[in-house]
């Protein structure tokens, strides 16, 4: 790519065409939706005794060290998952490939409720309300982060790095010992950060199968805003929480040594698999699709089960009452929130690749939403947009805006790189021809975007979806969304109110279902591109 | 290089989604903007246990004009919490089910609009005089009390506890469940009966009762119908629930037994009143508080014990007699002022929750 | 001394190698010419043991190696593409045969320098492998290979790529080292002039009949 010599900013006619005007839109939202309500809360409704109160009490500490040991825990737990099943498709070439990569991703695509809510469906009842039931319901879902973020590094391995150890005497077990796994050192640290990180402030899994005495710092700010009644200790915690997660993201950057060099173009092909390793190869693919397959199943079969009978009552029930509600609201939020945080998220992602200076202010202001997590954020915008012309409390946009905040950065993660491969060249090319800056715009960033684009969009339809933590706080009696309808039918009892959770759920499941082929089409679409 | 390409699927699949929301947008806009003036219809937000007969409102909506609609909003505690956050931009028009035990943070955040109900001199003085300016309205009581399975016990040859402090006792081990006091609000009623019973000294008896290992859970009917063994194939027989839970345990059945399965310790009730108020907010003032006195009227009274299994608070209200068969009603329950509780909740609750939680 | 006797190799179902048999005496250097595509690749990756020989053997001072693996075999290869270790200094690159076998640090590190110095790298060792020029890259390959003391050294077009000037300035030095250390060496190339200036004697490798050149 010719971008790779000059930084875009520099050269005159690749000038940003949305430069400082992109930007000001979505860090105007950021900085009035995300950081003037966190800040607002944090200092608005909270006094020094709030502090001293929250921080030496014994049990807030006890959930900081639970929140870590399970976190801790739930990372070794997805490396075991997802250890072999990475090996065999990094570094394998077979058929059915490319779907099982896909059946690893499903995880991670489903809301969090719905998988906790699976795991329900799953687990025996003694199992229910346990570690055991968080940290395998976080593996779940964390599978396709060591797939796609070791995997991807693993294939681009080159194999025959650990061939030439081979040949200066290195045993196979050696080879892999010192070349290997060093070289895959980095995206082993990084996938681990994101899932700790991930896992630290879990929430929905959390409150599904955690059961009363287990908290992470997240589900303990809901308990004590909603269930105790006391923001200005709430506010205390996400604070607390926001410095746990800054501290542990800021020292595995740290420690993370920037060894990792990307390596030069990934070995042409891959090998097939060795007839020796036939059985064990289709051994870790069928238990991993078990594995995937086992709760969602389980979802849709106890969904058609009342007690122990086959009943199609629930999803009559759902049918018949304001349960379908949540559907719809639910459809809604997500499609407002797919289409203003989409365009939020290319002026965003036009003012990292293209501003100079300013970029990296407003990568990190995209990335804010993760450390601030979405609770805090519902929290934020519920005390704050709360009088005269800004009370939108009542507003059905509200979560809306705020599912818009949560996915920045995940679409914003989507976008830049694409946009990053945008040639000069063609820049260039069109302005000989006569196209201004507009034109240019139109013609080349958008329409080769376009893949990206779509994928962005589906990403935040899936995000607005799923999302449990700012819902929870935002939604109204009468406008929940299904993540929230699902919550509170858990919380009830009764074999009829369960099943109509799992009905729920398995709405949900095929919803994020049809959003999630989009994007899967999209960016395929692109990568048949890109490879041109 | 060429330039990627949406497939004409994925293209139309955009445009359907940006033609979808925005014609969202639009209707969204069109419904706000063409309501129309037609009869009121409130919003009554209540806790999920609030289940009165079905066409209860009926009369009332036929004399008054007023249609009503019940908006369940999880357990009580998680109402008053919204009802706080949302002062001013309420859900509903009435709320039903705020208790005693939550009174006071309601009432400090100033979410009601007082109203002294036409049957105010009916209602039960001491439930009347929590609330003397009338912001909320009392519109039943219950206690809260350990339950037992007497089958249980009695096939065991062992006597059922008689008082909180007996729970603590190695007989009982292994035996109680409880719902968890931050989420539940009979579970908040029963950590005020241990403080009202013991003082200062209830952060003992709770650690004791932990390591007797009492087991909590999230909700109420989690307590009793995940694991209280007269209700489900739950493992304990002492259980945190309602002095009216025998009754309706009888009056529920298929066929009905002769006498209830379970029974209640009596010197273990604490006394809970549930509220109903105005929301500060509403621009239906005046139909709600026609509302306010439809919930305390004596037709409306009549039918909460044997639908919701509480008893009635306007005292001229005549309660069924089958419901006054297996009903207990203690003397005198544990109770706490209102005003100690607002003082000092958030306090207890940081405390139980060291003990008890983690 | 290496002694290939009617090798073949497959690949999937193509014959990439065919009825191939060579013999190098101890200290001698012999180059293997051949078009691209000849297999000339895939044949000192049979020798060193990377790839499973389909018939025939290999011999390394008369044991039969055909079956041993590639890090028992006493085989040293530099890759084309040199495939320095990218999370490895300069100098770790170089020592890694011995670190393999449990050797000191310290010991390493002098051999290190030692195996430097005489690729004419000098000062090379704390450099990191992304740093270095494709000749520089090619010397440490060479010094990595060499350090791990194989009894035979196979070089796969080893000056392929690098502009005339370097080109003739590695010959020569290639040519001095191994004449210093007497090396067996095979060398495979389609440069005929640049095989006949390194070795003493050259064959040329056919492509087998089915394969597509």
């Amino acid at each position: 790519m010719t971008s790779a010599r000059t930084h875009p900013s520099t050269d005159p006619v690749f000038h940003p065409v949305v430069g400082p005007g992109a930007a000001f839109i979505p860090v105007a939202w950021l900085v009035a939706f995300l950081v003037v309500p966190v800040v607002l809360l944090v200092t608005g409704d909270t006094d020094f005794d709030d502090v001293t109160r929250i921080l030496t009490r014994r049990s807030t500490w006890n959930v900081v060290w639970f929140a870590t040991w399970q976190a801790v825990l739930s990372v070794v737990a997805t490396f075991v998952v997802a250890g072999p099943v990475t090996w065999l498709i990094s570094r394998h070439r077979f058929r059915g490939r490319r779907a099982l990569r896909a059946v690893t991703t499903v995880g991670f695509l489903l809301p969090s409720v719905v998988v906790a809510t699976a795991f329900l469906a799953v687990l025996p009842r003694s199992l229910h309300y346990s570690v055991f039931a968080v940290v395998i319901a976080h593996a779940y879902f964390n599978i396709a982060v060591v797939v796609r973020v070791v995997g991807a590094r693993a294939e681009s391995l080159d194999a025959q790095l650990s061939l030439a150890a081979q040949t200066l005497g290195a045993t196979p077990p050696t080879a892999w010992r010192t070349i290997t796994v060093p070289m895959l050192r980095n995206s082993i640290a990084s996938a681990g950060t994101v899932v700790f990180l991930y896992c630290f402030s879990s929430y929905a899994v959390i409150r599904v199968l955690g059961g009363p005495r287990r908290s992470t710092i997240e589900s303990d700010i809901a308990l004590r805003a909603f269930g105790i009644g006391d923001v200005g200790g709430a506010s205390v915690l996400a604070l607390l929480q926001m410095l746990c997660i800054g501290v542990v993201a800021g020292a595995i950057h740290l420690l993370a040594r920037s060894n990792g060099k990307p390596t030069r173009a990934p070995s042409a092909m891959l090998p097939t698999i060795p007839d020796n390793r036939r059985r064990t190869a289709i051994a870790i693919a069928a238990v991993t699709v078990a594995f995937v397959i086992a709760p969602l199943s389980a979802l849709f079969w106890q969904s058609v089960h009342v007690g122990d009978t086959v009943s199609a009552r629930a999803w009559q029930s759902i049918f018949n009452t304001s349960l379908i509600e949540s559907v719809w609201t639910s459809t809604r939020t997500a499609l407002v929130a797919g289409l203003v945080g989409t365009v939020l998220c290319i002026l965003a992602t036009l003012a990292i690749t293209r501003l100079r200076t300013g970029g990296n202010v407003v990568n990190s202001l995209t990335l804010a939403p993760l450390a601030m997590s979405p609770v805090t954020i519902g929290l934020g915008l519920l005390v704050t947009f709360d009088s005269g012309w800004f009370d939108w409390r009542s507003r059905w946009w509200f979560v809306a805006l705020a599912h818009t905040l949560v996915s920045f950065p995940l679409a914003v993660r989507v976008l830049v790189p694409a946009w990053r491969t945008t040639p000069v060249g063609l820049h260039r090319a069109a302005a000989v021809l006569g196209a201004g800056g507009g034109r240019r715009f139109i013609d080349i960033d958008l329409r080769r975007m376009r893949p990206a684009i779509v994928a962005s969009l589906g990403l935040v339809v899936a995000v607005s979806l799923g999302e449990f933590g700012a819902a929870s706080m935002l939604s109204r009696e009468g406008a929940e969304t299904i993540p929230v309808a699902i919550a509170r039918l858990l919380s009830r009892t009764g074999d009829e109110v369960r099943a109509q959770a799992f009905a729920l759920a398995s709405i949900l499941v095929v919803v994020c279902v049809m959003a999630l082929a989009i994007v899967e089409m999209a960016l395929q679409r692109g990568e048949h591109a890109s490879r041109r | 290089m060429r330039y990627a390409r949406v497939t004409p699927l994925g293209r139309r699949l955009v445009w359907g989604i940006v033609g979808l929301a925005i014609g969202l947008g639009v209707s969204a806009c069109s419904t706000v903007e063409r309501g129309r003036p037609e009869k009121i219809t409130l919003r009554l937000l209540a806790h999920d246990s609030f289940t009165p007969t079905e066409g209860i409102f009926d009369s009332f909506t036929d004399r008054t004009g007023i249609g009503v609609d019940i908006v369940r909003g999880g357990d009580a505690g998680t109402l008053v919490t919204k009802a706080v956050l949302a002062s001013g931009n309420p859900e509903a028009d009435v709320l039903w089910g705020l208790d005693n035990t939550l009174l006071s943070r309601a009432l400090a955040a100033d979410v009601f609009l007082p109203y002294l109900s036409v049957h105010r001199e009916d209602l039960e003085p001491t439930a009347r005089d929590l609330s003397p300016n009338g912001a909320v309205t009392p519109v039943d009581s219950g206690d809260v009390c350990i339950n037992y399975d007497k089958e249980w016990f009695a096939e065991r040859n062992v006597s059922p506890p008689l008082t909180l402090q007996a729970l603590t006792s190695s007989t009982y081990r292994n035996l109680l469940v409880v719902p968890n006091a931050v989420s539940s609000s009979p579970g908040l009623a029963f950590l005020l009966a241990s403080i009202a019973e013991f003082g200062d000294a209830w952060p003992d008896w709770w650690q004791a009762l932990r390591d007797n290992n009492v087991l909590v859970v999230e909700s109420w009917s989690d307590a009793y119908y995940g694991h209280f063994t007269a209700a489900s194939d739950g493992t304990r027989p002492l259980v945190v629930s309602y002095a009216t839970s025998p009754p309706a345990e009888v009056l529920f059945a298929e066929p009905r037994p002769e006498r209830a399965p379970t029974a209640v310790a009596a010197l273990t009730c604490f006394r809970q009143y549930e509220f109903a108020g105005i929301l500060r907010g509403t621009k239906h003032e005046e139909a709600a508080r026609s509302l306010i006195d439809y919930l305390v009227s004596k037709v409306f009274q009549e039918d909460l014990p044997l639908t919701q299994f509480v008893w009635p608070i306007n005292t001229t209200a005549e309660v069924p007699q089958e419901f006054l068969d297996y009903s207990l009603r203690p003397e005198n329950p544990l109770t706490i002022d209102p005003a100690i509780i607002a003082l000092r909740r958030v306090e207890w609750l940081d405390t139980y929750s060291d003990i008890v939680l983690r | 001394m290496l002694r290939v006797v009617d090798l073949a190799v497959e690949r999937g179902e193509r014959l990439i190698l065919h009825g191939v048999s060579l013999s190098v005496q101890s200290g001698e250097r012999l180059a293997i010419h051949g078009p691209s595509g000849c297999g000339k690749t895939t044949l000192l990756h049979a020798i060193a043991g990377l790839l499973p020989v389909h018939r025939g053997a290999i011999h390394v001072d008369d044991v039969d190696v055909t079956h041993v693996p590639a890090h028992r075999r006493g085989v040293g290869l530099v890759f084309q593409d040199n495939q320095l270790f990218p999370h490895f200094n300069v100098a770790d690159n170089v020592s890694y045969a011995l670190r393999v076998r449990g050797v000191s640090k310290r010991e390493r590190n002098r051999v290190a320098d030692e195996w430097l110095s005489r690729v004419g790298l000098d000062d090379f060792a704390h450099r990191e492998t992304s740093d270095l020029s494709g000749g520089e890259a090619k010397r440490v390959a060479l010094a990595r290979t060499l350090a791990g003391t194989p009894r035979v050294v196979l070089l796969d077009e080893p000056l392929t790529g690098l502009d005339p000037l370097l080109h003739e300035q590695l010959l020569a030095d290639l040519r001095n080292l191994f004449d210093h250390l007497g090396t067996t060496v095979v060398h495979v190339t389609h440069d005929r002039a640049e095989g006949s200036a390194l070795c003493h004697r050259s064959i040329d490798l056919q492509s087998p009949p089915d394969s597509i050149p």
